[in-house]
């Protein structure tokens, strides 16, 4: 990892114009910047904002000055030697390695901030990936060793005998949605995709703000392509196509370990389950599968298949039936129109292979459901910080602020580190004119990430509702300084600063 | 006529002028030249490429020109030969536009190429005499946003000028592999060819409409004179813009801007009059209501024209739809597509300019039912006669063989979420309402007046449910639990999936409700003797 020769000393070093940051989730700042303990202060025109140490991929500060912080350093600097690099240097040996230090920093930021131009884009082909991506190389890294381990892992779990000729699958893995969306054409809310058809393509996005999120999605995007290796020609009904997807979605690869755990629960998918029980809504196995497109096969589809990977009989009959589909000669298959037609089933098909394989052709799906159902409801009873996370932000969205609420409070004191959830649950208080508490959590928030504009406008919101005008401008204006290309931002930020000039 | 000043005039919605070519095409030292005096400059255009029109809510493109030429190529991603024709753009940025306009080149692309997907493989400056121009080099990642037929990558240059008020993008297109290279010399030329020339003529802006709920709140009258305000601007827009070689002609209710023969742009104008007649004749429940603006039939000279004309970065305007039809003279003549488009064109600004929220929450199967049988009727003088599509036929019957055609009493019933999942849905409903509205059915007292009966009640149902629905909206209780919001969430879950159940519902018990199981069965043996 680059870093620039660390300045641990508790205090500040003034620092002339043209520094730059860079942050770990490849954002860029160009502002004045100054060492402090534990992290950087960057200077706004309408406040300092401390960046924490964990934050930071590098900080290039022109004219950086070291003080002496020991007894040896002292007497180093009494003999008119200056530190560098581990080393007792002259002072204008020193000024001429730091000049070129800082050169070589700002060539690398410079190149890096380039590379997330699609033009400029980064490639690397593993053994089973060809990627194209303009995400920063330190976070890339991770992603590229997760999807190599998933790719040996489904195949080894699945017994897959790869085609042959099989070359690494094009991925294009853009630095952000904004990005993703214009490079790729995705619309409509498209997070991610899988070109089913050749020549094979997988796209997906990096999203800093949650980058667990960012894995979900690839690794349910890269388990369609998985699922082609069982048979090339043959297209997987969309149950239980995408359930398997998200089952592998929710998988994690620890890069210190090397080591991938899949089938975690969709702690997402779980609160949109827990919605459709709030609602009063239980879907059976059989109205699941007949479905041709449903939603719920995201969310009750993925518990299903949760259910019968975890269970130590149903397992092994579940995959059985899963291979079948694309390749027993028992099952019944019809081609797909269009320029490149595919083998598939019809879910009525589906639903046949399914009673034959689990074995519950006599006895029906009662009791195969009933303990699906439990499953559901032990899953629900067990939700980490993660899962209380999306659960909150779910009931947030679907208009519930007393469940969100108590949520995010729950999802808070257990240690959620998200700085949305803290704005969110903000913004529920100051809704409701908790403006102390309100105030509180969002700066909570900020902790996390200090350089949240929305976080700041949320808190002008709050300062201008406390009467406190002056700061409530300040706050206000700050968003914007942190973000000047966010044309909602920007309109929201207008209006509130007209609301406190009208105060 | 409203003229108004450049800086507004940029960021609303019109470029036309009065008629008088204020901007178009000629030739200078045997050079094809674009002049525009309301915008002040004058660029080069490839020699022999054709002048298309604009579409009629078009916001930034002030000009539109399709080469003459058909450049043949093999297609990887479909195995057939295509052709393709490039085009050129002139775009007009405004310096100062009003929030969400589009300012700058690069977000021009973002909102008008996303759907492509593309990237800006390169970008720099040039210099065309005393002028500055940003030059941009962009790749679409396949196909066209405006066809999705067409996978083959496309390849975009443009440069763009920095004029006093407004900035001009010069912007060419054509397919990246086969046909760019070939043209690429003569693109250059043209691209650095743009010079300033003074401004002479005032920009003319159409009456825009309020939004969709604004409108529909108005009282009749109002909203009627706002729609008809609009439908006069719209037509002196759509004929003063006129490229050279197009004809106006006024054709019953129908503009019709003609590129093609007469004979065939008046027989698509009896094509949409008759359709537009039967519509009034058929749905009386729906005639008396809003003011139709007449439409504007655009009759290009083959499918490449109308291709092009549908490029645009502009919107539907408020009424929905927009009263745009645009085709082109098919081969096929009246067994063309032409036809079908516009009659269907025809039947969606019909409803929707009538009643833009009735038309919403039409039943599945009255839509695609007026919709199928649109598209399969021609015009016999003032009528319309209906045929049956052979292959909708064989397709029902195939259906009904293998036992998977929902019996009628289920099909008026379902969801559009039930009827979409249907192999046959849409056959099924062209051929019950073409049944619905032939002369047999008409005969039978159970099946005489029944499109109509059941119109007027779910025009009935709507409005008895929209108003419980406020008044349960007014009378709701802020909750103060958990308990009690989870309670009134599962309440809100289910009157909105029952919205659409109740209207289904009630409007089938008000107009079936008496039927007996015999009646049914008639009415199934009545229909399916029908083909």
């Amino acid at each position: 990892m680059l870093r620039l020769e660390t300045l641990a000393a508790a205090y500040l070093v003034v620092a002339t114009n043209a520094d730059i940051l860079c942050l770990k989730d490849g954002r860029f700042l160009e502002k004045e910047l100054a060492r402090c303990d534990g992290g950087v202060v960057v200077q706004f025109e309408n406040g300092e904002v401390f960046v924490p140490e964990a934050m930071i991929l590098e900080a290039v500060i022109e004219g950086a000055e070291i003080e002496p912080a020991t007894q040896t350093e002292r007497e180093q600097i009494a003999k008119g030697l200056v530190r560098y690099g581990g080393r007792w240097v002259r002072p204008e040996r020193r000024a001429e390695l730091i000049r070129e230090l800082i050169a070589e920093r700002r060539t690398a930021m410079e190149e890096l901030r380039a590379h997330r131009l699609w033009r400029n884009r980064y490639k690397e082909t593993t053994k089973h990936f060809a990627f194209e991506h303009t995400i920063p190389p330190n976070a890339f890294a991770g992603y590229r060793d997760a999807m190599e381990a998933y790719f040996q892992d489904f195949v080894k779990t699945w017994r897959i005998k790869l085609p042959r000729k099989l070359g690494p699958v094009r991925v294009g893995f853009h630095a952000d949605r904004e990005s993703f969306e214009q490079i790729s054409g995705a619309s409509g809310g498209t997070v991610g995709f899988f070109r089913f058809v050749e020549p094979f393509e997988l796209n997906f996005y990096f999203d800093r703000r949650d980058p667990r999120y960012t894995e979900e999605v690839m690794f349910h995007e890269t388990n369609h392509y998985l699922q082609k290796l069982f048979e090339l020609s043959f297209h997987y009904p969309h149950w239980p196509g995408e359930s398997l997807a998200e089952y592998y979605g929710a998988s994690v690869w620890d890069p210190e370990k090397e080591e991938l755990t899949t089938g975690l629960a969709q702690e997402g998918r779980l609160a949109q389950i827990e919605r459709d029980i709030a609602a009063g809504k239980m879907w059976g196995i059989e109205e699941l599968i007949l479905d041709e497109r449903a939603f719920e096969h995201y969310t009750w589809g993925w518990s299903l298949v949760h259910f019968l990977m975890h269970h130590p009989k149903h397992k092994k009959r579940f995959q059985k039936f899963y291979v079948d589909l694309a390749r027993s000669k028992k099952v019944e298959r019809y081609l797909t129109g269009g320029a490149d037609p595919l083998w598939t089933c019809t879910q009525e098909e589906v639903l046949r292979v399914f009673k034959v394989s689990l074995r519950v052709e006599k006895r029906g799906l009662k009791e195969l459901e009933r303990e699906w159902h439990v499953h559901v409801q032990d899953l629900l009873d067990n939700l980490t910080v993660r899962g209380l996370e999306k659960a909150a932000m779910q009931a947030y969205w679907a208009d519930r602020p007393i469940r969100a609420r108590r949520l995010f409070e729950e999802a808070i004191e257990a240690g959620s580190e998200q700085p949305l959830v803290h704005l969110r649950y903000g913004y529920l208080l100051y809704r409701d004119d908790a403006f102390g508490a309100a105030g509180k959590a969002v700066r909570q928030g900020l902790e996390h990430d200090p350089l949240d504009p929305y976080s700041y406008l949320l808190l002008g919101r709050i300062l201008r509702a406390k009467g406190e005008r002056d700061p409530a401008r300040k706050s206000v204006q700050l968003a914007l300084e942190l973000d000047p290309d966010d044309a909602w931002l920007e309109e929201s930020a207008r209006k509130l600063l007209e609301s406190i000039e009208e105060q | 006529m409203r003229f108004t000043t450049l800086a507004f005039a940029l960021a609303s919605v019109a470029w036309a002028t009065e008629p008088g070519l204020a901007a178009g095409i000629e030739t200078r030292n045997g050079r094809h030249q674009h002049e525009d005096t309301r915008l002040g400059f004058r660029v080069r255009v490839p020699q022999g490429w054709e002048r298309i029109p604009l579409q009629m809510q078009e916001r930034y493109i002030v000009a539109k020109y399709l080469s003459d030429k058909r450049y043949e190529y093999p297609d990887k991603a479909s195995g057939y030969d295509k052709h393709n024709r490039p085009f050129m753009l002139v775009i007009a940025l405004p310096k100062d536009g009003q929030r969400g306009t589009y300012t700058d080149y690069k977000t021009y692309l973002k909102g008008t190429y996303e759907r492509a997907g593309y990237h800006v493989a390169d970008e720099g400056t040039a210099s065309a005499g005393d002028l500055e121009a940003a030059t941009f080099d962009v790749r679409t990642r396949e196909g066209n946003v405006h066809d999705y037929l067409d996978m083959a990558p496309r390849r975009i240059t443009t440069w763009v000028y920095d004029l006093e008020s407004v900035r001009i993008a010069v912007h060419f297109e054509a397919k990246e592999e086969h046909v760019f290279a070939k043209i690429e010399k003569e693109l250059s030329r043209c691209l650095a060819s743009l010079k300033p020339i003074a401004v002479e003529d005032a920009l003319h802006v159409c009456a825009e409409l309020p939004g969709r709920g604004a409108l529909a709140a108005l009282d009749v009258k109002e909203r009627n004179r706002l729609l008809r305000e609009s439908e006069e601007s719209l037509h002196a827009r759509a004929q003063a813009e006129l490229p050279r070689g197009w004809k106006a002609k006024r054709a019953g209710r129908f503009l019709v801007l003609n590129h093609a023969d007469a004979g065939y742009a008046k027989k698509l104008a009896q094509q949409g009059e008759a359709v537009y007649a039967w519509l009034e004749d058929a749905f009386p429940a729906f005639a008396p209501r809003g003011y139709v603006r007449a439409p504007i039939l655009r009759v290009c000279s083959d499918w490449d024209e109308a291709q092009a004309m549908s490029v645009g970065s502009g919107f539907d305007d408020a009424s929905g739809v927009g009263i745009d039809i645009v085709t082109y003279k098919s081969e096929l003549g009246a067994q063309g597509g032409s036809f079908d488009r516009v009659s269907t064109r025809v039947k969606e600004i019909w409803f929707s300019e009538k009643d833009p929220e009735l038309y919403a929450t039409l039943p599945r199967w009255v839509e695609r039912g007026v919709h199928d049988m649109l598209a399969d009727s021609r015009a016999k003088g003032k009528k319309l006669v209906f045929k049956d599509d052979d292959d909708d036929l064989e397709d029902l019957r195939e259906s009904i063989r293998g036992g998977e055609m929902p019996p009628l009493r289920d099909f008026v019933r379902m969801s559009d979420r039930d009827f979409d999942a249907l192999d046959t849905g849409y056959e099924q409903a062209g051929l019950f309402m073409q049944f619905l509205k032939s002369k047999a059915a008409a005969r039978d007292k159970r099946t005489k007046g029944l499109v109509d009966t059941y119109m007027n009640h779910l025009v009935d149902v709507v409005a008895e449910v929209g108003e419980v629905e406020k008044k349960q909206r007014a009378e709701a209780k802020e909750p103060e639990t958990e308990a009690e919001e989870d309670a009134l969430y599962r309440e809100r879950v289910s009157r909105r999936a029952g919205y659409e159940r109740q209207i289904l519902d009630e409007t089938f018990e008000r107009t079936f409700g008496a039927w007996t199981d015999r009646e049914w069965r008639a009415l199934e043996k009545a229909f399916r003797g029908s083909f």
